[in-house]
């Protein structure tokens, strides 16, 4: 069985990682929940970590180095393309939906606007962890949540 | 229907993996048969077991078939999927003999079990994990009614066992560690408490630190592994050493990786595997650096390094550490108590060295003295001082014997010579002695004893010095009423009680009283002498009889004193005990104690000096002020024979004195009752009859910190106990002169001050008290000499204050730095009225001899009139100055000559630096003029200056920013009554515009076109900058508001309960409001992105739009029950998304307007048109919503327009306005009818083809911005 460990959050926003890490401690404790505030930061971290996170989310506006750029670094890094990037954006704009699809994101995950969505969003994504694909699991996992609601 | 494909039944469906893998398993090769025959309370089982999250299996038939859920599947671990279908006795054949009764109790009694928090071993997680699970066995029965399987339900402890195993060792290691006495105890129950979790830790090790180097000092049982373990680890070593040293640097703990392969196989603990890590626990004090050492403990193998798992050993860490810092704390407790007793040893054996140094001197005194006082030749006169001296050397004596006493108790020296006493005899003889002095003081005093024949032993010699000392301090701190002295025997008890109607003693002071040299300050006894050992040798002397001494007290009511020894002597040492002894002396002693309390009564008349030559007027006066007799006898001897001496027994009477006497000095002991000399000093400062009196203190208290306490308070000079006659002289006379001479200086200056024709006053002290002022200040102030004189300046002229001289003054007075004020304006209530007035003053600091500010002189001149004559020439020429400023010509002024004498600032508009000097009468606009019209200027202003005419000329001159311009000078003499000029007033007016104004008309055009041009082209970028802006203001407003949304939610959520109704109500207040934001921020930014973006065209098939739309909008649609009737749509050509969001705004809206009463029905019809050579589509929405008024039906579409409340519908206002964009981008149109309460028709014209493509935003010229006002 496929095993999730690790997410890497990629946000500079303080209150966004927090709630973040805190929802996905309470939903499950098992998953770590690693932490950079730009791309550049997270970016350098991966390419000496030897522990890679099994999904990264990504916000777009960040400082250093913006989303945008992270995804088509990491993209074109070897050793690091394959690792899922989801976007975690307060934007959702259709324009930086079509970016990042072209960029090579997995899906679009726009910050839920109430804690019991992101509470509802992180049982969905932390129970498609679970599975034998879990970026295309937890990509699922968010478009039914949404349609749901 | 091909029967060859069996059909999955619907109890199947679903149920992930193992739905799946139920789906495909060949059942009709077990005992089961197939899917369809399989009885209805499986089939129901299963549904319910695939539609569970919770793991559960279930056994089918004899042989307990086994099905299992996807949960499940970690339980049942390696077996999977084998497990599928297999009976449960071949799946769980390693725990069959344990789980084999209690199915069967299931199967064949149908009765449920279960079993609680069963361990699991299981990989969940991708590793070998420690797990708890509950699970219960509950029979199913068959379609026949009997048991035919059984279903299985787990619930998941494992948490809740592990916290709570962990917060046992917690809770047992913080018991166990409270109030340990040593290092090696905290050690010791540390290891024995971690001992008892041998699942968290299967082994620990402790070392200490010293030198750098970790010792083990213990460890839990290691067995074979005892060896291999390091009994000393280098903390400069690498490897474990570094890692020891990283964790003592860090102070947190540390992951010892590879433990085997660092201390080979270690104790298992409770487990059947060996632990792999170890966690490292750094022991470190908050203070010190060096660690005190190392827990090494073996990690459960069966758990990650997890937060909760390093978080639960930080916590372990804490508790060792706080253990240790306990034991730390009371070690040093205990050297510090060693320390103190070592300190007070050694000062009791100081007293009693330096106590007995002190008794040879006073014998050798004595024997003199008592020889020259048996002379009978002597002189009355010597023989009254020698009474003195003799007097005092007994005190001296008394007191000497008492601390070498004391001292010899202290250091447990004493052991008391008892003998057998008439206890009542001895008693009241002792206070009968003091009957006299008690009397005397006009005082009562009762002695009570109740006759005893009890046998009572005592020291007498101390059994004197407890009943004389109690007795002694009752008449030192008792001014009237009465003392009594009771002696009772009862309960083989003798009990001796002191009472008396003194001052009393408060409540904190009553339990240091008998502390040796405490004394209670500042209160009013008879004398302030005193060793502050009484007591407290009181308190020994009972001791050593094995008795016990109490006091109660009333403040201001008085105090008793309770002594209570045993009778007998069964309590005291056989070799104490002296029976041949009955018959006792009372001794010398009480006639010490009698002489000393005699003398603290007010005046003993009989040493009043004869020598006081009180009334000579031409000596200076000195008073007096001491309360002990005897030194003010001996100061007045002294004092007598040059100066007039006036005594006072107190501060009180000293203070009463000084009004009395006005003394030239005044001599004050600081010890005295009543008031002592700080109290009286400062009296005598305060009052303005006795300020300036010099003031000496004498005082026993000596050492330079007393001194300057002395000096501090104010006094002049200071005399210290005991001092010789001369050095008394020459200071007293000292003090004299300088006062004397201060005071004529001070003299001096109130002349001077009261004669000064400027008002001039005296301000003395910090509170600016007026001490002296003048006729010429009061006249300024409007206030007379008796409502000011001796008051506070800013009390007498309170608005002072107000206007900041308050200020001023102290800031004068605390840096003495003087203060210079020039035309201050003021003002003043003079007699009543507000008057403002100018002045010019200074105030200097006034200092003492000892160069101290003690005061301002304050100088002031009126110079109001002055000031305001001159401010108002000012503002005559200031005026002016503004007027010809104002003017939009050159203003000039000049000479007779010619030569310029001001010129206004529109100078400023004109080129050069050299005009700028028109000080020296040239202003510098020869150099100005156009060459060309130079020459012509220059004759008509020379023929102006000399014929006295109206000068007036055209010519050009050179302007600032380099041009020349035409300008008309014209200038008018003044004449004197004789026709001669005094003076040319002119102008220089530019009258370049209107002769260049045809040229200028022309060029304005040219240069119009061109601004409008530019404009234009700004314009353009501002638009785009705007709407750049709008997108970035948006997503940037979408975040806080995002934020207040989550947390707003979060409120609601974690706390809504918690909440009053109000609260609760607020709150959805807020979180409405925050929802029509959020939704105007949303409309906002599709509003400003319609603008910006390019958009590709594409075919659209409106009929998956709406398809689209309809899913999207799904709740909505369920939630108003309304129904979407559409008829078959075309394709056309478009921006996919803007024909989406035209739609779904559009159905949305119907939507969102829908009437109550009725359940919402939208139509979508359309028809294709021709119109211009062009094929359209027209679609209508028709909805029976709440509709408009027709007149409302083009304004719909503007930005922010809305038609209903906003608490009643929700909606930004933005919706309709970007649907009419998205259909005039589209080339196309929108239209709306409406009736009020009935429904509206929203119809779209779309053209099939878009011709220019691809279409682009908006270009300037149909450019509607989102911020342009319409």
């Amino acid at each position: 069985m496929a095993v999730t460990r690790t997410f890497l959050l990629i946000d500079d926003d303080t209150d966004d990682r927090e709630l973040f890490a805190e929802v996905l401690a309470a939903v499950d404790p098992v998953i770590t929940c690693k932490q950079a505030i730009d791309g550049e930061e997270a970016f350098r971290k991966l390419q000496k970590g030897t522990e890679q996170p099994d999904i990264i989310f990504l916000d777009i506006n960040l400082p250093v180095m913006n989303g945008w750029q992270f995804l088509r670094k990491i993209k074109t890094a070897d050793g690091l393309k394959d690792i899922p990037v989801i976007m975690y954006s307060t934007s959702s704009d259709q324009n930086d939906k079509e970016t990042a699809n072209v960029l090579g994101a997995s899906c679009f995950l726009t910050k839920p606007n109430s804690y019991k969505d992101l509470k509802g969003l992180m049982e969905a994504i932390v129970a498609a962890a679970r599975q034998n694909n879990p970026a295309t699991a937890i990509c699922k996992a968010i478009a039914s949540y949404r349609r749901s609601q | 229907m091909n029967t060859n494909v069996s059909v999955i039944p619907e109890f199947l469906a679903g149920g992930g993996e193992m739905g799946a893998r139920i789906r495909e398993y060949d059942w009709a090769a077990t005992p089961l048969g197939p899917v369809d025959t399989w009885p209805q309370s499986l089939r129901t089982c299963i549904r319910i077991m695939l539609t569970s999250r919770q793991p559960i299996w279930i056994g089918w038939g004899k042989e307990l078939i086994k099905f299992y859920n996807d949960p499940y599947k970690a339980i049942v671990g390696g077996k999977h999927p084998w497990a599928l279908g297999s009976p449960a006795s071949v799946v769980w054949k390693d725990i069959w003999k344990d789980i084999e009764p209690m199915l069967r109790q299931v199967m064949q009694e149908d009765e449920g079990t279960y079993v609680e928090s069963q361990l699991l071993i299981m990989e969940r997680n991708g590793y070998a994990e420690e797990t708890y699970y509950t699970f219960s066995y509950t029979p199913i029965p068959g379609d026949d009614g009997g048991t035919a399987g059984m279903i299985c339900a787990n619930v998941d402890n494992t948490d809740r066992i592990i916290s709570e195993r962990q917060l046992k060792t917690l809770t047992q290691l913080g018991k166990r560690l409270a109030g340990l006495q040593a290092s090696r105890d905290v050690i010791q129950q540390t290891i024995y408490t971690l001992e008892e979790n041998p699942q968290d830790f299967p082994f620990a090790l402790f070392y200490t630190v010293s030198d750098n180097r970790a010792t083990l000092v213990n460890a839990t049982e290691l067995g074979d592994a005892a060896p291999q373990v390091p009994a000393e680890i280098d903390l400069d070593g690498p490897g474990l050493g570094a890692l020891l040293q990283r964790a003592a640097l860090l102070r947190q703990p540390q992951i010892l990786e590879g433990l085997e392969a660092i201390m080979g196989a270690m104790p298992m603990g409770s487990w059947t595997i060996r632990p792999t890590k170890a966690v490292i626990l750094p022991i470190v004090s908050a203070t010190v650096k060096e660690p005190y050492g190392f827990l090494v403990a073996g990690f459960n193998p069966y758990r990650l390094p997890d937060e909760k798992y390093m978080g639960f050993c930080s916590l372990i860490m804490d508790q060792i550490m706080s253990g240790f810092a306990d034991v730390h704390l009371l070690e040093e407790e205990r050297k510090r108590t060693a320390a103190l007793a070592e300190i007070d040893r050694a000062k009791t054996a100081f007293f009693s060295n330096i106590s007995h140094e002190f008794r040879t001197p006073l014998t050798l005194l004595l024997g003199p003295i008592e020889e020259a006082l048996q002379n009978p030749a002597i002189d009355t006169d010597l023989k009254a001082q020698l009474d003195i001296a003799y007097r005092n050397a007994l005190r001296m004596q008394k007191l000497v014997n008492t601390l070498l006493e004391f001292s010899r108790i202290e250091a447990e020296r004493v052991d008391g010579k008892f003998t057998r006493v008439d206890i009542c005899r001895l008693t009241v003889d002792l206070a009968s002695t003091f009957r006299s002095a008690v009397e005397k003081a006009g005082m009562a005093l009762n002695i009570e004893c109740s006759y005893t024949e009890a046998e009572v032993y005592v020291d007498v010699e101390m059994w004197e010095k407890i009943v004389l000392n109690l007795l002694s301090n009752a008449f030192k701190y008792t001014n009237q009423g009465h003392i009594d002295v009771r002696v009772q025997v009862a309960d083989e008890q003798v009990l001796l009680s002191v009472t008396d109607t003194g001052i009393g003693i408060a409540a904190d002071q009553l339990n240091k009283i008998f502390d040796r040299f405490h004394r209670v300050e500042n209160i009013q006894g008879r004398s302030q002498e005193g060793t502050g050992i009484g007591l407290a040798m009181v308190k020994e002397l009972v001791k050593i009889h094995k008795g016990n001494i109490s006091v109660s007290s009333h403040p201001g009511a008085g105090s008793t004193f309770t002594v209570v020894i045993p009778t007998g002597k069964a309590h005291l040492e056989d070799g104490r005990i002296e029976e041949n002894d009955p018959d006792t002396i009372i001794s010398k002693q009480a006639d010490a104690f009698l002489q000393e309390a005699l003398k603290w009564l007010p005046e003993a008349p009989q040493y009043e000096a004869a020598t006081n030559d009180a009334s000579d007027p031409a000596l200076y006066k000195v008073l007096l002020a001491d309360d002990n007799a005897d030194m003010r006898e001996y100061v007045q001897r002294l004092l007598a024979h040059q100066f007039r001496v006036i005594t006072a027994v107190n501060g009180e009477d000293a203070f009463s004195k000084m009004l009395q006497y006005k003394p030239d000095l005044l001599l004050s002991d600081i010890m005295m009752p009543k008031l002592d000399g700080f109290g009286l000093l400062q009296q005598v400062r305060n009052h303005p009859d006795t300020r300036h009196i010099p003031v000496i203190f004498l005082s026993a208290r000596a050492g330079e910190e007393s001194k300057v306490e002395g000096l501090d308070a104010g006094a002049d000079d200071y005399l210290v106990k005991p001092f010789s006659a001369r050095e008394l002289l020459a200071r007293v006379e000292a003090n004299i002169k300088i006062a004397k001479s201060r005071i004529a200086a001070e003299n001096n200056v109130r002349n001077m001050i009261m004669q000064s024709p400027i008002p001039m006053v005296l301000l003395r002290g910090d509170t600016f008290s007026i001490e002296i002022v003048n006729e010429k200040a009061l006249e300024l102030w409007g206030r007379d000499h008796e409502n000011a004189i001796n008051k506070p300046l800013l009390e007498v002229l309170p608005e002072l204050d107000k206007q900041g001289f308050g200020q001023i003054l102290h800031e004068v007075y605390t840096s003495g730095v003087p203060y210079h004020g020039n035309e201050i304006p003021l003002e003043l209530m003079r007699f009543g009225k507000p008057e403002q007035l100018y002045l010019n003053f200074i105030y200097t600091p006034l200092r003492d001899a000892h160069n101290v500010v003690t005061g301002i002189i304050a100088v002031g001149v009126d110079v109001s009139e002055q000031v305001i004559a001159r401010r108002a020439v000012e503002q005559n020429e200031q005026e002016l100055t503004e007027l010809a400023n104002a003017m939009p010509q050159l203003v000039w002024v000049a000479g007779p000559k010619g030569e310029t004498v001001y010129i206004n600032n529109r100078l400023s508009q004109f080129a050069g630096e050299r005009n700028l000097q028109y000080g020296d009468g040239y202003w510098g606009w020869v150099a100005l003029t156009h060459p060309q019209d130079l020459a012509p200027t220059e004759t008509a202003w020379q023929k102006a200056i000399a014929t006295g005419s109206v000068f007036q000329f055209e010519h050009r001159m050179l302007m600032k920013d380099g041009s020349y311009r035409w300008h008309l000078s014209r200038g008018i003499p003044q004449k004197d009554d004789n026709g001669q000029t005094l003076k040319w007033f002119g102008t220089t007016t530019d009258i370049h515009t209107a002769r260049e104004y045809a040229a200028l008309l022309e060029q304005e055009v040219k240069n119009r076109t061109h601004e409008l041009q530019e404009l234009n082209i700004a314009l353009q970028r501002s638009n785009e900058d705007l709407q750049q802006f709008a997108h970035v203001a948006s997503h940037d407003l979408k975040e806080p508001v995002r934020k207040i949304k989550t947390f707003s939610n979060r409120l609601q959520y974690e706390y809504g309960d918690l909440l009053p109704e109000k609260g609760k109500t607020f709150l959805d207040k807020v979180q409405r409001a925050t929802e029509r934001i959020f939704s105007m921020i949303e409309g906002v930014l599709s509003y400003s992105t319609l603008n910006a973006a390019e958009q590709e065209i594409e075919k659209v098939d409106l009929n998956k739009t709406l398809a689209d739309i309809e899913e999207d909008l799904e709740v909505s649609i369920q939630q108003k029950r309304a129904r979407i009737v559409r008829s078959e749509l075309p394709v056309v050509e478009g921006a996919s998304i803007l024909i989406y969001q035209l739609f779904y705004n559009l159905i949305n809206n119907s939507l969102k307007f829908a009437r109550t009463d009725e359940l919402p029905v939208i139509h979508i019809t359309c028809s294709t048109l021709q119109e211009g050579g062009q094929d359209y589509v027209e679609v209508a929405i028709t909805d029976n919503g709440i509709g408009f008024e027709q007149e409302y039906a083009k304004r719909i579409f503007d930005t922010f327009t809305r038609l209903n409340a906003k608490d009643k519908f929700e909606g930004t206002g933005l919706g309709l306005a970007l649907c009419k964009k998205i259909v005039e981008r589209h080339h196309g149109s929108i239209t709306a009818t409406g009736i009020r309460d009935e429904g509206a028709v929203f119809t779209i014209l779309l053209p099939l083809i878009q011709i220019q493509r691809p279409f682009k935003a908006d270009s300037n010229g149909s450019n509607e911005n989102l911020f342009t006002n319409r």
